[in-house]
């Protein structure tokens, strides 16, 4: 039976040994080959984006140029640069290589597709970058499409920095609209899902100073530009109880009256969103216990709501979070129970699918997965969270946890301050 | 004599597409030319012939517990060897066959005969099978592409067919036409195939051969007889 053991180990061995080695000659061989055609196209295409090009010149890289860059070719007749890129490893397995025309005056004249191994079918999507210059005025991800929007936007993004370092263009100038759309989504962290894209939809408030509003679509607030005193300003307000204005150059700005704030909160309707919380939050108590709503001053993560249990038997440190973060695809929804630093309870409430429902991975449900949670401090908040192959996103329930955390640290420091104030 | 009755088996009456109906996914997802037809059928003839080849000529030295991962890792071997080939060599039919080359990994022909026949016979009967099932599975690509290229896009090999070009039946490109055209070849095979092919597999093989003792229909040649 030993030897049988051995045997078969041996031979097995053996074979991926001589596999390797076959392998290895034949990858000697064609590599060069491979590696020249793919050099004969990039150089062809070239040409293909930039038609009326006389020559090209290979510039030098800059420094801090991003890997996506793989070269920058300056046409010797001054109709502008082609970039050629290779898109992260972090978005997919094998890269996908594509060159880009630009033109003197910073716009992308046109796209060629280099190569792919996953698909050919690009669809309209890379076209669509066609006429934009480095702002990206109106370029949205691409949905349903086999290959990564996000990584493709951010290969191209990365071909403008090199070119505005190198100073072949100038920068481009973003639109209000474009300005005010990244910065709700740079200061409202919660509402943006996994592929970096802010989820909210427009709603229509009635109340006089507010320009435009948008409902965060996992429920955890409100986006909004205003007009304060002549001053267009975009405000965050967080159902959780923060509320921040920004002006449009993204600087903090805290003067704006109480009652102006009041109005526009009451106009959007924020109380409504607790009262659901309040459900999700009363699920978590047993006997004897009640819940009370506590405002948080500045946490616009994916916690949409906060509780402080009272209780005969808990400590007067002891908090419901109701947290809304996005799954895979659609916003899921969760409690947290921190008592004391660490948790004492979570569990997932809400429409998705459940740990286990359709398949279980080894050594996880939902179950055991929630009781696990139990006991774990700020510090045990880490990647061991995360779970591959699980029916919900564990990276959801991760960052949930992680803004549980700071809105509890938010609360007991101020219960702390209010203590030594006594 | 026999080497010829061996290669030709693979051909007509045991054409691994139309009469034992593997390698399916292949067949349908690259027959919307004759071109594509032509490279997935080299490549799996050529994955085909060097996995033969090799696990015939192991086959008294692989123990049994590891024949699945061995010939697995062999058929992965050459697949990745002829991907490479058609890369540097032939890149535009590379790009059109896609997925689909790294898959041949998987495709029933290659394991089935690897197990069903290379691993039970020498080094020439196991090669002449690999080419008769490789031809026949080309031979099948072709019959197949050709009725869907030049009845879909008006065309064979991309060169256009005048007449045929004007009215064209877009859905022979598509998957259902695909299904369509597939059914009829296999309805056309049996309907003037000559005969059935031998089974080459037994109540020995079945992993319910101990509690059905046979009476599922008897074994392997009593079915036959």
């Amino acid at each position: 039976m030993k030897n049988d053991n051995a045997k078969s180990i041996v031979v097995l061995g053996s074979i991926c040994l001589v596999v390797a080695i076959l392998l290895s000659v034949v990858n000697h061989i064609t590599a060069p080959i491979i590696e020249e055609a793919a050099g004969a196209a990039a150089s062809e295409s070239l040409k293909v984006v930039l038609p009326d090009a006389t020559g090209f010149e290979e510039v030098e890289l800059p420094e801090g140029t991003a890997e996506t860059v793989t070269g920058i070719h300056k046409d010797q007749g001054g109709s502008g640069y082609a970039v050629t890129l290779a898109t992260s490893s972090s978005y997919s397995q094998s890269p996908m290589t594509f060159t880009v025309g630009f033109g003197t005056d910073g716009k992308i004249v046109a796209i060629e597709m280099t190569n792919y191994a996953e698909t050919k079918d690009f669809g309209d999507y890379p076209q669509s970058y066609v006429g934009a210059d480095s702002a990206l005025g109106g370029i949205e991800l691409a949905a349903g499409v086999t290959y990564s929007s996000t990584a493709f936007k951010a290969a191209v993004e990365d071909a403008f920095a090199a070119l505005i370092a190198i100073g072949g263009i100038s920068e481009g100038v973003k639109s209000e609209e474009q300005i005010i759309s990244e910065l709700m989504a740079d200061k409202f962290p919660g509402a943006v899902d996994n592929s970096g894209k802010f989820r909210a939809t427009e709603m229509k408030v009635d109340a006089e100073n507010v320009i435009s509003a948008f409902s965060a679509d996992n429920g955890v607030g409100f986006a909004l530009t205003v007009d304060y005193n002549g001053e267009k300003l975009v405000c965050i307000i967080s159902t959780s109880g923060s509320v921040a204005f920004y002006d449009l150059e993204a600087n903090a700005v805290d003067t704006v009256d109480s009652a102006f704030v009041e109005n526009i909160v009451s106009a959007i309707g924020v109380s409504a969103k607790a009262e659901n919380d309040l459900k999700y939050a009363q699920a978590t108590l047993v006997d004897g216990e009640t819940l009370e709503k506590v405002d948080l001053a500045a946490q616009f993560g994916v916690v949409s709501n906060a509780f402080v249990i009272t209780s005969p038997t808990r400590s007067s440190n002891a908090y419901v979070f109701v947290c809304r973060p996005f799954g895979y695809k659609d916003p899921m929804t969760m409690t947290f129970v921190i008592e004391n630093g660490s948790v004492t309870s979570y569990r997932n409430t809400g429409d998705f699918i459940q740990f286990g429902e359709y398949y279980s991975v080894p050594g996880l449900n939902e179950n055991e997965y929630m009781q696990n949670m139990a006991g774990k401090t700020e510090a045990d908040i880490t990647d061991e969270l995360l779970v591959t192959g699980a029916t919900i996103s564990t990276a959801a329930v991760k960052l949930a946890a992680e803004d549980a955390f700071e809105a509890y640290k938010e609360l007991t420091e101020i219960k702390n301050e209010e203590v030594a104030a006594q | 004599m026999k080497a010829w009755q061996n290669f030709i088996k693979g051909i007509v009456r045991e054409n691994p597409v139309l009469v034992l109906l593997l390698g399916t996914c292949p067949t349908l997802a690259v027959t919307t030319s004759v071109s594509n037809a032509f490279g997935m059928g080299a490549a799996a003839t050529a994955v085909l012939l060097g996995s033969n080849v090799a696990i015939s000529a192991m086959r008294k030295i692989i123990p049994d517990k590891v024949r699945i991962p061995s010939y697995i890792v062999i058929i992965a071997a050459f697949v990745t060897v002829v991907e490479m080939i058609m890369h540097a060599f032939v890149p535009a039919i590379y790009d059109a066959l896609g997925v689909f080359l790294s898959l041949i990994v998987v495709n029933c022909i290659i394991l089935g005969r690897a197990e069903m026949y290379a691993s039970k016979n020498s080094v020439g009967a196991s090669a002449v099978d690999a080419l008769g099932m490789g031809v026949g599975f080309t031979l099948a690509l072709l019959a197949m592409s050709s009725i869907r290229e030049v009845f879909g896009a008006g065309s064979w090999m991309g060169i256009e067919i005048p007449f045929l070009t004007n009215y064209t039946v877009p859905i022979l490109k598509e998957a259902p036409g695909g299904f369509f055209v597939f059914g009829c070849l296999i309805a056309l095979v049996n309907k003037f195939g000559k005969s059935k092919p031998k089974k080459e597999f037994s109540c020995a093989g079945c992993p319910s051969a101990a509690l059905c003792k046979g009476n599922c229909g008897g074994s392997g040649e009593e079915r036959e007889a």
